[in-house]
């Protein structure tokens, strides 16, 4: 099929799943036009690249030239558009993929949720009546919907894994510093990471394969090479030495949750489970990391303007735009004692294992969550197992599995950093044992 | 501040106030739920032995001028 035709399904598809409310733009004049680039450079016998043709979507907080980054907030409206797409959509569309639509997010990338006052929630493809997970909720859901196989996100506690696993897909968050950031709309500064979603493990490590590359107008990134996952996608798990994540991360798990992580384990063959003992108060270094640069990085807004934010996002930025520095510095120092004991289990073990949510998407609009017995406030509950583990930037992958209910949940796969060959390695793996994005919803 | 007698109110008051944040009484309930919540987190974080003495995770490593 050429990228004209594949392009013209993906818009048809994204049309028919507005529903699901995951999009705030289908860009059908500039994907047209660029497909029918890469279709004229094909005839004309050139390579179209890699990803030649590949619709894909990207959250809106990326830059896109000539439109307003809203990053889901009406608190953006105020700025000038954009001169020049973000740099992870540029690589993409310079492998060849292309643009077709922006899609929904937690205000300003803050929640696990989807759930969004000014454009609306994003739902669940699996069940329109629950929460896509977010804050990357469109990408995924739309991944999900099989309206395009690859779409963009950012993670800075779980926003990339905690929808995949929900709305069933495939997500990477790669090492912090991988990815450049430019002209994605910042969050957190020290713990922003951009990613793909995928449809498969495949295209997962060709996207990243694309997005690698070095950026000087990215501060935060590493001067590195780009290090090829492709080659390698295939090589199989057997010299892999993987161990599950225990103690914080076993419990509270739902049946599915639980069932998941114990089939991964077994595909993997994790014979052992070890324990992060940092764990909780890895979290609790996220959350006041979190909250402290995001108020920060709002407080201009909140002084002359509060009003525009959404009521939950703003509460939280105020608190955070107050927090005193002692606060945040003794975060920033557990966040390297977390770091340094996980960097410890990365040398015993290639690679760990542990599970993406506690359980399957919860019905919009819960304030609660039952568990195992255990009530858990939803929007802070739903990220408990991602959020520890993001302030060491190693790379995480999330591998889907569905569940017998029609729903999904997913297991993150957790490597030293700067390996996601083996994250995709493992994740190829799973793919090929059974977690997968059901057939019937791949484009 | 940081012992059990954290004034949540009182320092969301005297804080906003002082970076120039006007709080509205719908507000300021939310921000001091908010603060409660942080709060607890932090606390935990002081309760880990040693942190005192550790290096925090940012460091910064100035990069050469490129050659262009």
């Amino acid at each position: 099929m050429n990228a004209v035709d594949r392009v013209s399904t993906a818009i048809s598809r994204l049309e028919a799943v507005r529903h699901l409310n995951a999009t705030t733009a289908i860009l059908s004049e500039r994907a047209m036009a660029r497909a029918e680039a890469l279709d004229r450079a094909r005839r004309a016998g050139r390579d179209p690249g890699p990803l030649a043709g590949v619709p894909f979507a990207a959250k809106n907080l990326f830059d896109i030239e000539g439109r307003v980054t809203r990053a889901g907030s009406a608190a953006t409206a105020h700025r000038a558009p954009a001169n020049e797409d973000a740099f992870a959509v540029a690589a993409l569309e310079r492998a060849g993929a292309v643009l077709v639509a922006l899609t929904n997010m937690d205000e300003l990338a803050y929640g696990f949720t989807g759930e969004n006052g000014p454009d609306g929630d994003a739902r669940n493809p699996r069940d329109p009546s629950r929460i896509s997970g977010g804050s990357s909720a469109g990408s995924a859901a739309v991944v999900a919907a099989g309206a395009v196989p690859l779409a963009l996100g950012s993670d800075t506690n779980g926003s990339i894994r905690v929808p995949s696993a929900l709305c069933g897909v495939f997500g990477l968050k790669p090492s912090y510093g991988r990815v450049s950031r430019r002209g994605a709309h910042p969050f957190v500064a020290s713990l922003d990471h951009v990613g793909p979603i995928a449809a498969t493990s495949a295209l997962l490590a060709a996207s990243y394969d694309a997005l690698q590359g070095t950026d000087p107008r990215d501060p935060a990134q590493e001067p590195r090479p780009a290090e090829p996952v492709g080659p390698t996608l295939g090589a199989g798990i057997q010299d892999l030495r993987v161990a599950v994540l225990g103690g914080y991360f076993a419990a509270p798990l739902d049946a599915d949750a639980s069932a998941a992580l114990r089939e991964a384990a077994s595909i993997l063959r994790a014979s052992e489970t070890v324990e992060l003992r940092l764990a909780a108060l890895g979290r609790a270094a996220a959350f006041v990391i979190t909250t402290s640069e995001a108020g920060h990085l709002h407080r201009p807004t909140l002084q002359r303007t509060p009003h525009v934010f959404g009521t939950l996002v703003r509460d939280r930025l105020i608190a955070g735009a107050i927090v005193p520095a002692s606060w945040y510095l003794d975060a920033q120092k557990l966040r390297r004692r977390l770091t340094e004991e996980l960097d410890a289990l990365l040398a015993r073990y290639d690679l760990l294992i542990a599970p993406a949510t506690p359980c399957v998407a919860p019905k919009l609009g819960e304030q609660t969550m039952t568990v195992a017995g255990q009530e858990l406030p939803m929007r802070l509950a739903i990220g408990m197992h991602t959020h520890p583990l993001t302030p060491t930037g190693v790379p995480i992958g999330v591998a889907p599995r569905a569940t017998a209910t029609g729903l999904a949940v997913g297991v993150q796969v957790v490597a030293a950093r700067w390996r996601e060959d083996r994250v995709l390695r493992a994740l190829a793996a799973l793919e090929a044992a059974g977690f997968t994005t059901p057939q019937e919803q791949r484009p | 501040m940081r012992g059990k007698t954290f004034d949540a109110a009182a320092y969301v008051d005297a804080a906003a106030a002082a970076s120039g944040i006007a709080l509205d009484e719908a507000m300021r309930a939310g921000v001091i739920a908010n603060l409660e919540r942080t709060y607890a987190f932090a606390r935990l974080l002081t309760e880990e032995a040693g942190l005192a003495e550790t290096e925090p995770a940012p460091v910064f490593r100035p990069r050469a001028p490129s050659s262009s």
